[in-house]
């Protein structure tokens, strides 16, 4: 669909004055009632400032982030089907870019408003070796502000390591979109990682074209404050999507792993499964619409949240949605919160097994299953943040 | 005259011809039995019989005593006799056993300007009939089809036909999903239920129904059309060679 | 049972699809139109109320002053304009009969039109009814028969009167004032409703039901209804509700309190079937209705049960607050909408006791160009030691131009609650439509069929009488859905 042409320059400059009017949500928005962002809201945060250095020897198929702001383009190294360019130098993405973001959205605004540049990433071909993200922290009172936009051609096919670490109490407001051509396909595993000091406001737009199947996963695992906001659009047949999510809190972190799935197109499907543990005064929600318009026949709709309580002072909400226009559909969300199933824990004890490894044996096959059926490297990359969660668990 | 008559019927399901030219003529008190491998249009044909939406007959003609049911809905068509034993039922359910069974029994009551049937003669009736069938009571107390087996499923097609009293069965596929005690048991009620004028069409893939349930005519399908008819030794003439010689021909 | 064949014939008689359209033409009392404290001082005088209850109403409408409409819900409406409407309306009548006798015989032939024969001898042995015309109560059968075993059951205004020290006590407690914009206009300007009291220990030897009549034009209905089940008391109480057949939209905001205490049960059932407009979505009933239950006594139970096929608008949670450990809460409903119909319902099961248990099963049809939405919550506060909360809500879709929404809030802050929710939303299917057409059951008979079937673990909830009523009219409210 051909959008209006607007450039990077205009888009962010749009996005500035809209944060300006706007500000930050608060409680009152919808979108934003369980999670409280008033400590993001009261600190003071400088747009990281830092440029990044050429590296001595870069990687295939690995782009370096410090703070948000990645390493000069002819540093970087691809394999055939990887081109990739300043989003400022491509009017085309930047414009598919003005027309994905959603309106009144405050975080994409505030991404956008102190975004330098971006990439603008083409993927013209199957790509076997997954293109690594790496995003790297550091500081107090920075806001990292990366913006990248991938078009997947037709056909074309690439999996993204997505990975953001690091320490300081800075916020990172990372905002990407994807763009999936007829037939292509991305397999996008993330992991959150970053040091239980730091905030981050992560949104992802994801289009979809015919045929095309989007896989996204995630970890939670880091950050004081870390929410994660995907919507999907699902705008031509026979489209395929899947998010699935992880998120582990404990101490007095918050975790938001929001979606939307828009299915504005027949015989699409979308599948969502979000498994979160919480410990001590943790507080998470997970909150996930489905929306089926009129036209989207066909339509396969299925999500299914699970949180684990592990403590007396953790909270759980959960708000699954379904809003359905079309009649021929197949729709429908699960929920449950609760502790640990007493009868796996005895069988498990009956067994000889100590209460804390049966406990800690539960917690991981509950959390892994998520991603488990998912292919190397992926699963590994993403079952090691799991297993070091768990494990820095039972040494605290 | 003849109680169904099949004239040159073509159907299809969207633009995709699937009968093309079916003949077939059934009188009072004949069984029929038509064969076929799967995609001959077995299903199609019973489906355009009983007249489900997305099943259009692009030619020719059906009439059960001699009038013309294309113009009818499916329930016009089952309440002037028309009976379809389904492959496979549809479960339906919250659906009391009981309350579906008395609400099709009245449908055609009314239909016949008939006082709607006692409610606990019918329940008597339905137990007759339901014991006859090795039906359990508890399973008449269930929701329709819900979490009946494979055969429970069948028998219940068949207490339906009892209790119905049609004038043209049609049993699809019956005998799939049943072991040998089922079969016998499903071939004995309908052998029961013929009386004098009823007319009986088989729809079947194997041989092995038609030792139970012995046709006056075996009809074999193929592609959309009729290829070849016979008397009962047609269908084991099939069970010996196959399909394969038969397909040739078309 | 089945609605069947019965059903079609039902509908084949029905002159207009909304049987019960009529007017009844009886001199009115009433308020002019408009809100203001002039207004609600002729209403607590009209009552003959005391000063108490006055100053309680001019509270909840300065309360209510300040408050926005809520625009949270899926539902769009005009703004209503809250001046234009009477706030007091009833048949003229020389005193409060006491007596059947004394009653307007019009309005007794309206009852009966309705299927609400007044007199004890005629009616279902064993329902005591209180009949509501606009803002007034007309009769209040078995009354003495009730008194026998202590059961107070009258209309509310009277219970002000005769009952102050009860209704002070709990009037407001379960749904306070300023709860909800619809709940402090409600508490300003509510105008009748029953009010039931079981002492101690007794089963209450009937079913007690408040039959709700709009009838004048112009006007909102107000009710109030309040009622109080005493340590290991029982009531089955139902409620239905029917209005003319007018082009303007009228309102209607109730507002329900039950508190039950130790081993108490309070089973609530509803039979809503208000004017819902015409096919075109003209005129139709608003109805924005707060009903809450608060278990307070160990191991009491509330239930909700609901039937809502009728108002163009529906806004309705009736909710539980479970506190008594071991409390029990239900919700069962079924809320059907067709033509322009605007259903936003559900429930709020707030456990605050120790090992509470609710269950939720709502079953949501929308046909025409309608839309329905179940809006839920759940919250498992951190006292709710090994609570338990299931919830399953089915949507059906009949025709591609409606909607059907699914919108739970669930919350938990104790470890060892556990809360399950499940929801579908599919439509008829075409094999279970032919089945039963096959079978030679028209469409419309076979829909009935099936939509009732999804119904049917709702249905089965409801007292036998009313069951079977409520079967006719999802029928009735399909009609003309599928063809």
């Amino acid at each position: 669909m051909p959008h209006d042409v607007i450039s990077f320059e205009r888009l962010t400059a749009d996005a500035s004055s809209r944060y300006a009017k706007n500000g930050w949500p608060s409680s009152k928005d919808e979108a934003w009632r369980f999670t409280n962002i008033n400590a993001i809201r009261s600190a003071q945060f400088a747009p990281a400032e830092a440029s990044l250095e050429p590296l001595s020897s870069p990687e295939d198929n690995v782009i370096h982030f410090i703070n948000g702001v990645y390493q000069p383009i002819d540093n970087m190294s691809f394999n055939d089907g990887i081109h990739c360019e300043n989003l400022s130098q491509n009017t085309a993405l930047s414009s598919a870019l003005a027309a994905a973001v959603p309106d009144q959205h405050k975080v994409a605004d505030f991404a956008l408003a102190y975004a330098r540049d971006g990439l603008a990433i083409t993927i013209d071909q199957p790509v076997a070796k997954p293109l690594q993200l790496i995003f790297d922290y550091s500081g107090d009172g920075v806001s990292s502000h990366p913006v990248l936009v991938f078009k997947i051609m037709p056909g074309a096919s690439l999996t993204i390591l997505e990975e953001h670490k690091g320490e300081g109490s800075g916020l990172s407001a990372p905002l990407m979109l994807f763009c999936l051509e007829e037939g292509a396909r991305l397999n996008h595993a993330r992991r959150l990682i970053e040091a239980d000091s730091r905030y981050h406001l992560g949104l992802n737009l994801v289009k979809q074209q015919a045929k095309s199947v989007y896989h996204g996963d995630m970890v939670m695992a880091g950050g004081d404050i870390s929410r994660s906001e995907t919507q999907v659009s699902l705008s031509e047949a026979d489209a395929q999507s899947y998010l699935n999510a992880v998120y582990l809190g404990r101490d007095k972190q918050i975790r938001d792993v929001t979606s939307r799935i828009d299915h504005d197109a027949p015989d699409c499907q979308s599948f969502q499964r979000i498994h979160g543990v919480l410990d001590n005064q943790a507080k998470a929600v997970f909150q996930g619409k489905v929306k089926v318009e009129r036209y989207a026949q066909k339509t396969d709709g299925n999500q299914m949240s699970r949180t684990l309580i592990l403590s007396r002072q953790a909270e759980a909400n959960t708000k699954p949605e379904l809003e359905i226009y079309a009649d021929d559909v197949t729709c429908s969300h699960g929920a449950t919160i609760g502790e640990l199933d007493d009868d796996q824990l005895f069988y498990l004890m009956s067994r000889g097994i100590s209460q804390d490894a049966a406990r800690q044996m539960l917690i991981e096959a509950f959390l892994v299953d998520v991603v488990d059926e998912l292919e190397e490297p992926q699963r590994e990359w993403l079952v090691a943040p799991i297993e070091q969660w768990i494990k820095s668990r039972v040494t605290t | 005259m003849p109680l169904l008559e099949i004239k040159n019927l073509h159907a299809s399901i969207g633009d995709k011809p699937i009968l093309k030219g079916i003949n077939l003529t059934i009188n009072p008190s004949e069984i029929h039995a038509i064969m076929g491998p799967n995609g001959s249009g077995k299903s199609t044909l019973s489906y355009v019989l009983a007249g489900r939406d997305g099943y259009e007959v692009t030619d020719g003609d059906i009439c059960l005593d001699g009038q013309s049911v294309l113009e009818m809905e499916a329930d016009e068509r089952a309440r002037a006799g028309l009976f379809l034993a389904f492959q496979y039922p549809v479960e339906l359910p919250g659906v009391g056993g009981m309350s579906f069974l008395r609400g099709a029994v009245n449908a055609r009551r009314i239909e016949a300007r008939l006082d709607e049937i006692d409610q606990i003669a019918f329940v008597k009736t339905v137990r007759e009939a339901a014991a006859k069938l090795g039906i359990k009571d508890d399973m008449l107390k269930r929701a329709v089809n819900v979490g009946f087996s494979g055969g429970e499923k069948k028998r219940y097609e068949i207490l339906q036909m009892a209790l119905l009293e049609p004038r043209m069965a049609i049993l699809d596929e019956t005998d799939s999903g049943l072991d040998v005690d089922a079969l016998r048991i499903v071939s004995e009620g309908v052998n029961a239920l013929k009386t004098d004028d009823i007319g009986v069409l088989v729809i079947t893939h194997y041989q092995r129904l038609l030792d139970y349930i012995i046709p006056d005519h075996v009809h074999i399908l193929a592609d959309g059309k009729i290829v070849k008819s016979g008397d009962k030794t047609l269908a084991l003439e099939v069970e010996k060679t196959g399909y394969g010689g038969f397909i040739d021909a078309a | 049972m089945s609605a069947t064949a019965e059903t079609v014939r039902q509908v084949e008689e029905a002159t207009g699809k909304y049987k019960y359209g009529f007017v009844t033409d009886i001199e009115v009392d009433k308020a002019p139109k408009g809100l203001n404290e002039d207004t609600i001082r002729m209403i607590s005088a009209k009552k003959e109320e005391p000063e108490w209850m006055l100053e309680w109403r001019l509270k909840a409408y300065q309360v209510w002053l300040k408050m926005d409409d809520p625009d949270w819900a899926m539902l769009h409406y005009p703004p209503i304009d809250y001046q234009d409407i009477h706030y007091y309306a009833a048949p003229k009548m020389a005193e409060q009969p006491k007596s059947l006798d004394e009653v307007d015989p019009e309005l007794l032939r309206t009852y009966e039109k309705l299927g609400i024969p007044l007199h004890e001898q005629e009616m279902l042995a064993g329902v005591a009814v209180d009949a509501v015309f606009d803002s007034v109560s007309v009769a209040t059968t078995f009354r003495e028969k009730l008194a026998e075993s202590g059961v107070i059951f009258c209309p509310i205004s009277e219970a002000i009167r005769t009952h102050p020290e009860l209704v002070k006590a709990y009037i407001g407690s379960v749904v306070p004032q300023g709860d909800n914009y619809f709940a402090a206009l409600n508490s300003a300007v509510f105008t009748d409703g029953s009010f039931v009291y079981i002492p101690k220990g007794v089963r209450c030897p009937m079913e007690l039901s408040t039959y709700f009549r709009i009838n004048e034009q112009n006007t909102g209905q107000f009710e109030r209804t309040l009622i109080i089940a005493e340590e290991g008391s029982y009531v089955s109480y139902l409620e239905g509700c029917t209005a003319p057949q007018r082009d303007e939209n009228q309102l209607h905001a109730a507002v329900v309190e039950l508190v039950t205490m130790d081993d108490a049960e309070i089973k609530y059932s509803t039979v809503q079937n208000w004017y819902p407009g015409d096919e075109n979505g003209k005129g139709g009933i608003y109805n924005f209705v707060t009903k809450r239950g608060a278990c307070r006594g160990a191991r009491s139970k509330i239930s909700w049960t609901q039937v809502e096929t009728g108002s163009a608008i529906t806004w309705k949670y009736p909710s539980c607050i479970l506190q008594g450990d071991g409390s029990v809460g239900e919700f069962y409903s079924v809320a059907v909408t067709n033509n322009a119909q605007q259903a936003d319902t559900g429930t709020k099961m707030i456990h605050i006791g120790a090992n509470t248990t609710s269950t939720i099963i709502s079953k949501g049809i929308s046909a025409g160009r309608s839309n329905n939405t179940y809006r839920g919550l759940v919250k498992m506060m951190p006292g709710a030691e090994n609570a338990r909360n299931f919830t399953q809500c089915d949507s059906l879709l009949v025709g591609d131009q409606c909607g059907a929404h699914t919108v739970p809030y669930i919350t938990s802050r104790n470890p060892s609650a556990k809360v399950e929710h499940e929801a579908t939303t599919s439509r008829i299917s075409e094999d279970q439509l032919f089945y039963c057409l096959q079978r030679g059951m028209a469409t419309e008979e076979a829909v009935s069929l099936i939509v009732n079937g999804f119904c049917k673990e709702v249905m089965k909830e409801l007292p036998m009488e009313f069951a079977v009523e409520a079967q006719k009219l999802i029928g009735i409210s399909l009609e003309g859905s599928v063809g």
